[in-house]
């Protein structure tokens, strides 16, 4: 075992892979009453084709990552949502795009539901009534979010950005893809992505490292796998132009949104993606929010209100950046989106923004350690990008002029699409 | 303890967490008029100071401070209304200025003392709120639990929303503001809560130059119990949506401080907090009506809600499964299991909140307005005792008052 302790964070853990493969995160949290315990797997929304052993493409339907989650709930004809109430824990799950998340957490002892965690996660028991009867959750799921106007515009904003990459796509894929998923597709998805050696195990928890560990491999032992499948990616060849430029929608709202969001290209390497990811974050701080200091004058002018935003997202195949607002003055929000690209193209920063934008951000990652859901989650997803979660925050030292010059020319000459959000009845 | 007459000052150590709050909490009687203008205050209090006359400078400020965060927001407890002004901040062992915790205590005195309340700034607020208010009326899920309780809390403080009316906007001067800000500075209780990594001597006395409030009044009167005067409401609204919103309420006729408040918990978390809950189970689990469902206690008011959101054709069937669960508890028909797994979640939860420091401050400050001191170990033995019978006996206080569905428009 491994033992990583970071003195500038103050916080340590121990590391080990089990024989099967699967990789066991030990986090130390002295002090506290509860324990989270996460499984995750990198297999998620975004991943809908992938090559078998024999070099296969094997096509999933949209929302099958998701599908799958659900369906995980069962075990042996047993409901785990209620085995795990009985042992007084939590249960929970969630799809992103890029990964499958399943935890529970505890302020009891750890023993019962960290063992059931790993027996849940690594048996799937389904049959054919069980899926159809699953689908109706899941489509009530799907409308719920449609329903929020907020969600709809980022979803329609993916739609217009990607012509061929799976955001374009909802997490939950549609009322189509959900009624055809098969017990089938779900065993061979799950056969593809759930193997110990894909997966890693996060415990938070101020329990003794040792015997969490010791509950942990007594439990694998017991267990046989399958060879590791011999499965990867297909890649995803997105073109830079957008799906669409234009894009129009209705919905029983009383003020409109917008999103106006430019398509950007992947960037493979993880610690510059994650340089540029922070950097532009920087310049969009600078120049679209109250450190802005026109920002006041578009709020005066009713350009914009407090639902207004941006954000920026880079990942190994994909990148976007948005700015939204709940505006009725859509062609004035266009244009000072516009002229707010073309300053973030010149990749300027004043240096003494730049420090303060340091101590913010440094504060807030610090900050986010007491959660222990934000370690686990920033854990597996920095590990599955071959990133050191500590490292993703040093990386704000080594931003400067040179690096904010570089963002700049990574966000030079790149297509852009506006999504409307209209009211019904105007619409 | 009390650092003057009606101002009092918690203290709560704690070595685990990496940042410290500090929240300050107002409370006044809650009403229309006052909710809305507190409502603006609160929004003005954070958005700029005298020292710091703009966002930008604002901004800049917190930056400087290692970002910390300044939040404001107005709560309902019963009959008052708490203006809760929140200051959030890294640990000072991760920055290297020695006086951090003072410049950061000098801010909010800015924050509290001296706000930029000018018609510029209350002009914006109004924009902002109104933008808030009707925001949270799109929300078909929210739009149901707001004007539900409207509707069936007429005439009482259930009725009245903490976040204020929008049809009190227009009436509001900058002289209501002023005077609001006055009177919270000189009349409202204050409750002062500091959770963190904390030297308290030091803290004590920084507080006492920053934070200096006057002797003030008598305290203001907060939990009630909610009873109708519409009688017993069906109602429901149609809005252009696909899928349907539903609210229930009933009057609990149980008080925060009575012997069966902890039974009470315990029998809302049988019907809709956890996964094993009979709402949970039977709407969603065995007729896969829902995605969500779920109870909740408005404790300070005496009442419990529930809600779901469910496609057009499943209303009846969902709404008479839900009244057959309440029925269930009522009549005692549901296992041992059950009562025993309400009660070790409830109790693990009560654990974890430990934990979390808005669920410390939150249970501090529950003891200070309501004048007790039980601690969580305390709350947990009184949870252990509870019995089937005083299950029963607190649901069959329980009167319905309330079904409340926003639906989609029928075709003709």
């Amino acid at each position: 075992m491994k033992q990583i302790v970071n003195k500038r964070y103050q916080e340590s853990y121990d590391e080990t892979v089990l024989e099967n493969g699967l990789r066991v995160i030990l986090w130390h949290k002295p002090h506290y009453e509860k324990s989270l315990f996460m499984m995750v797997t990198p297999f998620g929304a975004k991943d809908l084709s992938q090559y078998d052993a024999q070099g296969n493409i094997v096509h999933h339907p949209s929302g099958i990552a998701h599908f799958l989650e659900h369906k995980m709930f069962m075990m042996q004809g047993q409901d785990v949502m209620r085995m795990f109430s009985d042992m007084g824990a939590n249960v929970n799950a969630f799809t992103s795009y890029q990964e499958t998340a399943y935890y529970t957490s505890t302020s009891g002892d750890p023993k019962q539901p960290l063992e059931l965690l790993l027996d849940f996660v690594q048996e799937l028991d389904i049959d054919d009534a069980s899926v159809e009867k699953e689908k109706g959750i899941i489509t009530s799921e799907l409308h719920m979010y449609q329903e929020m106007s907020d969600q709809r515009l980022i979803m329609e904003t993916y739609a217009s950005l990607f012509q061929t990459h799976p955001l374009r796509y909802d997490i939950a894929g549609d009322d189509e893809s959900i009624r055809a998923t098969t017990k089938e597709q779900l065993y061979r998805c799950y056969e593809m992505n759930y193997h110990p050696s894909n997966m890693i195990l996060i415990c938070v928890s101020a329990h003794d490292s040792e015997q969490l560990l010791d509950i942990i491999r007594a439990n694998q032992a017991k267990k046989q796998f399958p060879p590791a499948p011999q499965m990867k990616p297909v890649e995803i060849e997105e073109p830079l132009a957008v799906a669409r430029k234009e894009y129009n929608f209705a919905m029983d709202i009383s003020v409109p949104k917008l999103s106006v969001a430019y398509k950007l290209s992947g960037i493979p390497e993880p610690y510059e993606r994650l340089r540029m990811e922070w950097m532009v974050r920087f310049l969009l701080d600078a120049n679209f929010t109250s450190l802005y200091p026109q920002y006041q004058t578009w709020l005066d002018k009713g350009w914009i209100n407090d639902f207004c935003g941006c954000d920026i997202e880079i990942g190994e195949d994909y990148g976007l950046l948005m700015f939204y607002a709940e505006t009725s003055q859509q062609a004035q929000f266009i244009t000072l989106c516009e002229e707010c690209y073309q300053r973030l193209t010149q990749g300027m920063i004043e240096p003494q923004l730049m420090e303060q934008l340091k101590k913010r951000y440094f504060a807030q990652s610090v900050r986010a350690m007491n959660s222990f859901d934000d370690i686990a989650i920033s854990f597996a997803r920095n590990y599955f990008h071959g990133a050191d979660m500590f490292r993703t925050i040093d990386l704000l030292k080594e931003l400067d002029e040179q690096v904010a010059i570089q963002a700049g020319r990574y966000l030079s000459n790149r297509e852009r699409a506006i999504v409307r959000l209209l009211q019904k009845n105007n619409g | 303890m009390e650092i003057a007459s009606g101002v009092s000052l918690q203290i709560l150590n704690s070595d685990k967490f990496k940042d410290i709050s500090i929240s300050i909490r107002f409370m006044a009687p809650l009403n229309e008029t006052c909710a809305t203008r507190r409502s603006l205050l609160a929004m003005m209090m954070i958005d700029r100071t005298e020292a710091y006359p703009s966002k930008k400078a604002m901004s800049d400020h917190q930056d400087m401070l290692y970002g910390v965060s300044i939040g404001a927001q107005t709560v309902g407890y019963g009959q008052a209304q708490v203006l809760e002004i929140r200051c959030k901040t890294i640990d000072p062992c991760y920055v290297e200025e020695v006086d951090f915790i003072a410049q950061v205590l000098a801010f909010v005195h800015e924050i509290i003392f001296h706000p930029l309340l000018n018609e510029e700034t209350l002009n914006e607020a109004k924009t902002v709120l109104r933008s808030k208010l009707q925001r949270a009326k799109d929300d078909p899920a929210q739009y149901a639990m707001i004007r539900g309780l409207q509707l069936i809390g007429k005439g009482t403080p259930l009725g009245v929303s903490s976040l204020g009316e929008a049809e009190q906007l227009n009436q509001i001067s900058l002289a209501d503001i002023k005077e609001t800000h006055e009177q919270l500075l000189q009349q409202n209780r204050i409750h002062i809560i500091v959770c963190g990594n904390i030297q308290e001597q030091a803290m004590q006395e920084l507080l006492a130059t920053h934070l200096p409030f006057n002797n003030r009044g008598a305290d203001t009167a907060t939990h009630y119990l909610f009873h109708s005067v519409q009688g017993c409401m069906h109602e429901q609204e149609q809005r252009d949506i696909n899928q349907c919103s539903i609210f229930l309420l009933w009057e609990t006729n149980t008080g925060i401080c009575d012997a069966d408040y902890y039974a009470l918990r315990l029998a809302n978390a049988m019907l809709g907090q956890y996964p094993t809950s009979l709402l949970f189970q039977e709407v969603r689990e065995k007729h896969s009506l829902c995605y969500s469902i779920y109870s909740n206690l408005i404790s300070f008011d005496g009442a419990l809600g529930i809600t779901t959101a469910v496609e057009q054709k499943d209303i009846d069937q969902a709404l008479t499964l839900i009244h057959a669960q309440f029925q269930r508890l009522q009549e005692g028909d549901f296992d041992d299991h059950l009562l025993q797994v309400s009660k070790t979640m409830t109790i693990n939860s009560l654990k974890a909140g430990k934990d979390a420091m808005n669920s410390i401050i939150a249970q501090a400050y529950q003891n200070a307005v309501l004048n007790q001191q039980i601690s969580v170990d305390e709350r947990i033995a009184m949870f252990m005792q509870i019995t089937r019978a005083d299950i029963e006996r607190v649901m069959q206080k329980c009167r319905h008052c309330l079904d409340f569905v926003v639906s989609g428009e029928v075709s003709e």
